[in-house]
């Protein structure tokens, strides 16, 4: 599904003492299948743009469309892109409230109106792909590790079978290991189910060897919007935003500025030893 | 969205009213509420009244304001005016139809237990207009302390009442951020009937009660590794005195106690 967002704005408390201009003139679009990494300082508007995804907050202007259609329109609408757009907040595993993982993983599909079957089928699908076992499906969903939890957080949205991923910080707080292992999934998750995925972070390093694009985000404007290795081309005014490139691309500009033309997309260290040892021949 | 919740009423201006000792304010809310349930002439009342009038006017608090925080007594009032104009019995009637009789002195006393009510409110609301929470839970506890005697633990109490305060904007932030994760989840919490619609709470209140927990656990775990012992050897940052200005406005006080009682 692809989605499109034309000149929104967003301002927080209108006409009180405290109105705050949260989004300006944000127009974003959003091709099937993409994966779009949102990036941005805290405070940079990137949770409120992704809320703004699930009607969680209305447009104070502008339009947003999912396929075409205005998730605005009315309640039905809103409902129906609720459940094509899977939401994932940040420490999700703080929303678990039900007895079982089981049923947890389940509320969302029930309240979504699939039947019994399609629930079950859903559920077990859904805890599959994030790597929790049958074993679990009986316990609490407060007895089992943090990292366990997490998953069955997302297995909680993923249940609901959206086309659209958004994931906020979905890294945060985690060990760098299971960082690792998250997001390699949602990669995994994206390839298998074909899904449109955005990832909010931070942390550049994170989101580069994933995102087929990114957002940059800075005081409720969009400032880059472009693939990565474009992106990281702005090392200065990035570093101006408070967001540091991956440090093999810092080393990479450096070496360019020194005059290496390095073209090739680069990702790790052994692929630049590979490289220049290719060149230097 | 934290600070669109402002905790208590505390209304941010400079007055001799704010600047008191919040102790001083304590008291004279006691007193003046003792004074008003014990007075029954009109000249009293009239005494009393102008006394908060001065009072409320050197606040600098608007008047409106703080006629705001009648709103929730309103059907109270109502309530016993209705009671006392119907069921007060006196010898001169105004009013008579089958059992229903309102009398001269049925409604006098009504007027007086209105007045009594919205000067009650008006003193309470006031002290909590200028004085902020903080400063409430200090003077409370250094008002408690000589009950340590009997064993009342005044800190203890003053603490619970600055936790308990300091909790607030964050568990609010923690549910608005709960139940927007559950209406992602398809959560709805306008429509269905009741039953749904109370049922539809348990996914924000049991992740609510068990981060509280959590909260809990860990500050007691913070508390306890900076060696908090309760009130042992423990200084305040902000400690609160007895100034002139407190002398005068118990001076002021005194005065009205007397001529009340002259009258």
């Amino acid at each position: 599904m692809s989605i499109k967002i034309k000149n929104l704005h967003s301002v927080y408390n209108e006409g009180t003492v405290f109105e705050k201009k949260a989004l300006e003139n944000i127009n974003i679009e959003i091709n099937n299948g993409e994966f779009i990494g949102l990036i941005g300082h805290t405070g940079s508007g990137k949770s409120t743009l992704i809320q703004h995804l699930n009607s969680l907050i209305k447009p104070t202007e502008g339009e947003i469309t999912i396929d075409g259609i205005n998730i605005n329109e009315n309640k039905k609408i809103i409902k129906e892109s609720r459940q094509n757009v899977g939401l994932v907040f940040q420490y999700p595993e703080h929303q678990l409230f039900e007895t079982t993982v089981y049923e947890d993983v389940a509320f969302g599909a029930k309240k979504m109106g699939m039947d019994k079957n399609e629930i079950d089928k859903n559920v077990r699908e859904s805890l599959e792909i994030v790597g929790i076992g049958e074993e679990l499906y009986e316990k609490s969903p407060f007895e089992i590790s943090g990292g366990q939890k997490r998953k069955v957080a997302l297995a909680g949205v993923l249940v609901m079978k959206p086309k659209i991923l958004v994931l906020d910080e979905p890294t945060a707080g985690l060990d760098p290991k299971s960082r690792k292992a998250v997001l390699e999934n949602i990669k995994e998750m994206q390839n298998k189910l074909k899904i449109t995925i955005i990832l909010v972070s931070h942390s550049m390093e994170d989101v580069a060897k994933y995102a087929d694009r990114l957002i940059v985000m800075e005081k409720g404007k969009i400032v880059y919007f472009d693939k990565p290795n474009e992106v990281f081309k702005y090392e200065k005014r990035l570093e101006e935003i408070g967001l540091a490139i991956p440090k093999i691309k810092k080393l990479i500009n450096r070496l360019n500025e020194k005059g290496y033309k390095i073209e090739e997309d680069i990702n790790n260290i052994d692929e630049l030893v590979n490289y220049l040892e290719r060149k230097m021949r | 969205m934290a600070g669109k919740i402002s905790i208590g009423q505390y209304y941010p201006v400079d007055s001799k009213i704010h600047r008191l000792d919040p102790r001083s304010k304590l008291l004279w809310v006691l007193i003046f509420v003792i004074v008003l349930f014990n007075i029954k002439e009109v000249s009293s009342y009239i005494i009393a009244i102008v006394s908060l009038g001065i009072i409320v006017k050197t606040s600098k608090v608007p008047f409106l304001l703080i006629l705001k925080s009648l709103k929730h007594i309103l059907f109270i009032m109502i309530f016993t005016a209705g009671l006392n104009i119907f069921l007060t019995d006196g010898t001169i009637v105004l009013f008579e139809y089958k059992f229903i009789q309102i009398t001269k002195e049925g409604l006098q006393f009504a007027s007086l237990i209105i007045v009594r009510l919205i000067a009650l409110v008006i003193s309470s609301s006031l002290l909590t207009l200028t004085t902020k929470p903080m400063e409430l839970t200090i003077a409370i506890e250094k008002l408690l302390k000589p009950l340590k005697i009997i064993g009342i633990p005044s800190h203890d109490i003053a603490m619970i009442m600055t936790i308990a305060l300091s909790f607030i904007p964050t568990l609010i932030d923690e549910m608005e951020k709960i139940m927007k994760a559950q209406i992602s989840r398809g959560s709805d919490f306008e429509t269905g009937t009741l039953i749904e619609r109370v049922k539809s709470l348990l996914p924000i209140l049991v992740p609510l009660f068990v981060s509280s927990f959590r909260r809990a656990d860990d500050l007691a775990m913070a508390m306890e590794s900076r060696c908090y012992r309760g009130d042992i050897n423990r200084s305040k940052m902000k400690d609160i005195k007895f100034k002139k200005e407190d002398y005068i406005f118990f001076g002021f006080l005194f005065l009205v106690i007397v001529i009340i009682n002259i009258v």
